[in-house]
């Protein structure tokens, strides 16, 4: 076997990409095309991606980015994100360093808009945003005091600026044919005939009457266990989930799979109507509205398996074996009087992001509890700025379990939110909307990017999100456990609430065992490492994949310090248990939480969410009655 | 006695058969929409009757439950009462209101000629036809200082921080209904300036001979008069419009809304059936709000009779 490297490192020959198809000639800057001298025996062409020379373009405007947000956040400091136009901040005098930086930043943008235009020519849709970015400096640079008429406008192009690196680093190829010639010979490329493409479209509308686009692969013909399966994300998981099924469980077990991608949301209705699958992955909450699985708890399991659509798993003889591969606090939302009506597929729970950047800047710690917290946010507020965190029910979970209350009591029956602990947690829940006026809605991750949030609580897949998404900052920030509470021992109590993805049996499967079988190979360790390097292959690390697996979590490739602090925090994780009814314990608190919020004079926290726990309770017997269930604590 | 009764039934059936014979074209023709109708809208109600006197969870095989759904629903359900309360201001406050708004710019636009009148129908039609274009009102009513009616009233002092439009009880109503009101020049507008340019001409002429003094005289005894039709399908699409109110309040203010300030009966009944899992109640909901409905039509049939007298 002969291999040779072939470095072809031609002026950036591929061009910009186009929708058509198109013939390129890999050739050097005086377009005259590369010759190989091929020996006799086999060669390999290998590709790899690289950025060429937008690479170095891209990492000035990088350091660009990280500059004007700094400026940006000077300048804050003394305006506020909303100043008064009329009234003379005088940023001149308080910072007098401000138009030399912001000159060298100007220089820097005009140089790499230079080197642009070599690379790919004048007048491209590509400079339009560094050009606009740079007039504004300009402006600015004369008068500083402008500042205050435009700072909304340079928020909005420095984050332009910021988005640019995204798209520009995203250059989609597609390569169809690679055709190796002599350069004697001349070849003819057909393939952008009009009528071809007519053709080509009339055939494709044609197909879209026959092929199911649900049905991922082939469906199974062959004899033998065959089960149905729906995948309830999106058609790249259920690319990856159909290819490792077929390369190693369909291999070892001889069970075929169908897999079919599915919007969860027809789960129900498909159910009632004696369609569904034999086996459900990746299903969210039942009002399952857009990502909102991320901030309740997921009542899916539950609420089918009371309602005996889905199989009680704890019926399999070695479910106790394969319930040791998660933690107890991802299986708490699938369980419900003894049984187990699902397996957890993913779990994710809040953890604190800061800004290296600007906690050195204005010297502070990461808060490690609460009291910390707020003193941080006074010296934040002082400089503009904010702690950023929304009221939602991880939120509130988490201060829940810290002061010790709890939702339910232990059967189930009857809502435990109007102990003292569960009120208390409340009162200082609400204290950060009415006392200190947390924004209650708002992009806390855009205004992390932007600065003005430093501090704030998130869920932990935001990690990706912004590994990927938010090149102007990276590398300065950093993720911590949660703010917690200082026992008297010493010790800080971290606890907080968790969600995440399920997989269900459905009750009307014919093969149970079948089933039961595959989803041990699908929560395996094994499976959800092989899954999660697929994903991170195909979508980089925004395809990361929050396992609830505790063993295929820990190969994830976290960099170090971050992978101590999730370990950290996983310690203090715990579960928001699901009981008939349950979804009106959020929907109560919430409602309290804003009549407190909004009527900050009249009601008081302790008054609304007892009487909210009244309707609670009555929700909750009157489930008990519908499923006759009987409580041995009345 | 019985026997002639028998034939007399006989006979009728017999006429009845005969009937649909000679007119076999016309049953024919009315068959693909019948059978549509009849498989989406009428064997749908019906079901949704039966279903309200059972306990159906949508997984397990319903029971029946006599009228225990509809007890709950009329006795003990405050929240109900809420969404009853929220619907019945819908329909009062946007179904006429909207209703005289089309009537209103059907008539202005009317008096415009050929292209521009196209070009105004499609402008005050577009919101309507344009799906979820309410989704605007999502980035204008956000609620942090960068939400654009947050971000004016600041910037002119009329507040001091900004006000979670959608998660403040007492403006959530009002601000559905300004959207509600912004959307609804649908099909019923549509209807109007149809049904205006089909007016006779000769009318107007003959009025203005009978002593026709203005242009209100004009429309109150010749135009609405001779559109009644439109008005009848205009109104019934605006009442059907108001009561059905569901999406923008989703959408919007959320469901369940804060302290259900935005919940309407369809709403309640979503929650029921998708949240709850309590399908017999929600078609309980439903029946209730079928019947609504219906009354409410036939009322207004009854006023619009009266048009011209």
């Amino acid at each position: 076997m002969f291999q040779e490297k072939l470095w072809l490192m031609g002026k950036s020959r591929l061009k910009t990409y186009e929708s058509t198809w198109r013939k390129d000639v890999l050739s050097n800057q005086e377009n005259e095309p590369y010759r190989f001298y091929l020996e006799k025996g086999v060669h390999t062409i290998r590709m790899e991606v690289v950025l060429g020379e937008f690479s170095e373009i891209i990492s000035e405007v990088e350091e660009s980015v990280q500059e004007l947000n700094s400026i940006y956040r000077s300048v804050i400091r003394i305006t506020g994100v909303s100043p008064d136009q009329y009234r003379d901040y005088q940023i001149e005098r308080s910072l007098p360093e401000l138009s030399t930086e912001i000159m060298e930043v100007h220089d820097k943008l005009d140089e790499t808009i230079k080197d642009l235009q070599n690379l790919i020519g004048e007048n491209s849709d590509k400079e339009s945003v560094l050009i606009t970015m740079r007039d504004q400096l300009e402006e600015l640079a004369d008068d500083p005091e402008r500042f205050a008429e435009v700072i909304g406008a340079y928020k909005i192009n420095v984050r332009a600026t910021a988005n640019w690196i995204t798209q520009v680093i995203d250059q989609p190829l597609q390569l169809d044919t690679i055709y190796i010639y002599s350069p004697e010979e001349k070849i003819e490329i057909e393939n952008q005939g009009f009528f071809a493409r007519i053709i080509y479209e009339l055939i494709r509308l044609f197909y879209s009457f026959i092929i199911d686009y649900n049905q991922i692969g082939n469906a199974s013909e062959e004899k033998g266990e065959s089960i149905t399966l729906w995948i309830g994300t999106g058609r790249d998981q259920a690319n990856i989930i159909k290819s490792l099924i077929d390369t190693s469980f369909t291999k070892d077990t001889g069970i075929n799979v169908n897999v079919q991608l599915v919007d969860m949301n027809t789960l129900l209705r498909a159910t009632l109507a004696n369609e569904g699958p034999d086996v459900a992955i990746q299903v969210p909450n039942t009002n399952g509205i857009a990502g909102a699985v991320l901030l309740t708890s997921n009542d899916s399991s539950v609420n089918y398996g009371i309602r005996n659509a889905v199989i009680d798993l704890t019926n399999f003889s070695d479910y106790e074996e394969v319930a040791q591969r998660f933690e107890e606090s991802a299986l708490l939302q699938q369980q419900f009087n003894g049984a187990t009506y699902g397996l957890p597929e993913t779990q994710t729970f809040p953890m604190l992001f800061y800004r290296k950047d600007i906690l050195a800047e204005l010297d502070l710690a990461v808060p490690k509890t609460w009291d910390e917290i707020k003193v941080t946010m006074t010296v934040l507020a002082k400089n503009q700025m904010e702690f950023g965190m929304l009221p939602n029910e991880q939120t509130f979970a988490m201060m829940l379990y810290q002061y010790g209350g709890e939702y339910y009591n232990s059967e189930g029956s009857k809502s435990e939110l109007d102990s003292d602990n569960a009120i208390n947690a409340f009162k200082e829940y609400c204290i950060f909307y009415t006392d200190y006026k947390l924004d209650k809605e708002t992009s806390v991750e855009e205004r992390f990017r932007t600065g003005e949030c430093p501090i704030i609580i998130s869920d932990y897949t935001l990690y990706n999100n912004l590994q990927v998404s938010a090149p102007d900052i990276d590398g300065l920030w950093g993720i911590a456990p949660v703010p917690g509470m200082l026992n008297e021992d010493g010790t800080i109590d971290r606890s907080v609430g968790s969600t995440g993805l399920s997989s269900l049996i459905m009750s009307s499967t014919e093969e149970p065992d079948a089933c039961w079988v595959f989803l041990k190979w699908w929560t395996s360790s094994e499976t959800q490492v092989d899954f999660g390097y697929e994903m991170e292959s195909l979508l980089g690390e925004a395809g990361r994949i929050p396992t609830a697996n505790k063993e295929a979590f820990e190969a994830i490739p976290w960099r170090v310090d971050d992978m101590n602090a999730l370990l950290e925090q996983y310690k203090w994780v715990k579960g928001i248990p699901q009981v008939p009814g349950g979804y009106y314990s959020w929907r109560n608190v919430n409602n309290a939480f804003y009549t407190v919020t909004t009527d900050t004079d009249i009601a008081s926290p302790r008054e609304e969410l007892v009487d909210k726990v009244t309707l609670i309770n009555t929700e909750l017997s009157y489930k008990w009655e519908e499923f006759e269930l009987i409580s041995l604590e009345k | 006695m019985a026997s002639r009764e028998a034939s007399f039934i006989a006979m009728k059936q017999g006429k009845l058969r005969y009937q649909i014979k000679k007119s076999k074209t016309s049953y024919l023709m009315l068959a693909p929409f019948f059978v549509l109708f009849f498989f989406f809208t009428i064997l749908p109600v019906f079901a949704s009757i039966l279903l309200s006197f059972t306990d159906f969870n949508m997984l397990e095989f319903p029971e029946f439950v006599g009228w225990t759904n509809y007890i709950r629903l009329l006795v003990n359900d405050d929240i109900f009462l809420i969404a009853l309360k929220n619907t019945l201001i819908f329909a009062v406050v946007t179904g006429p209101v909207s209703y005289i708004m089309c009537l209103l710019f059907a008539w202005i636009i009317n008096e415009f000629k050929g292209k521009l009148r196209a070009f105004l129908t499609l402008v005050f039609y577009a919101p309507s036809i344009c799906g979820n274009a309410y989704m605007i009102w999502l980035i204008i009513l956000s609620g942090d200082r960068y939400g654009y009616l947050n971000g004016l009233l600041l910037k002119y002092d009329f507040i001091n921080e900004a006000i979670l439009w959608m998660k403040t009880e007492k403006y959530v109503l009002p601000v559905l209904i300004v959207v509600q009101l912004w959307l609804s020049l649908g099909t019923g507008f549509l209807a109007f300036i149809a049904g205006l340019q089909t007016v006779d001409k000769s009318l107007y002429e003959a009025g203005a001979i009978d002593g026709v003094k203005n242009r209100w005289q004009e429309l109150w005894f010749i135009t609405l008069p001779a559109m009644k039709p439109q008005l009848m399908f205009g109104a019934v699409m605006q009442i059907t419009q108001s009561f059905a109110i569901a999406d923008i309040s989703i959408q919007l203010a959320g469901n369940p809304s804060v302290n259900y300030a935005g919940a309407t009966v369809v709403t309640h009944l979503l929650d029921y059936g998708t949240v709850r899992f309590e399908m017999g109640y929600a078609s309980a909901i439903a029946t209730i709000l079928f019947i609504l409905m219906v009354g409410t039509n036939k009322f207004v049939q009854k006023i619009l009779r009266r048009v011209g007298e």
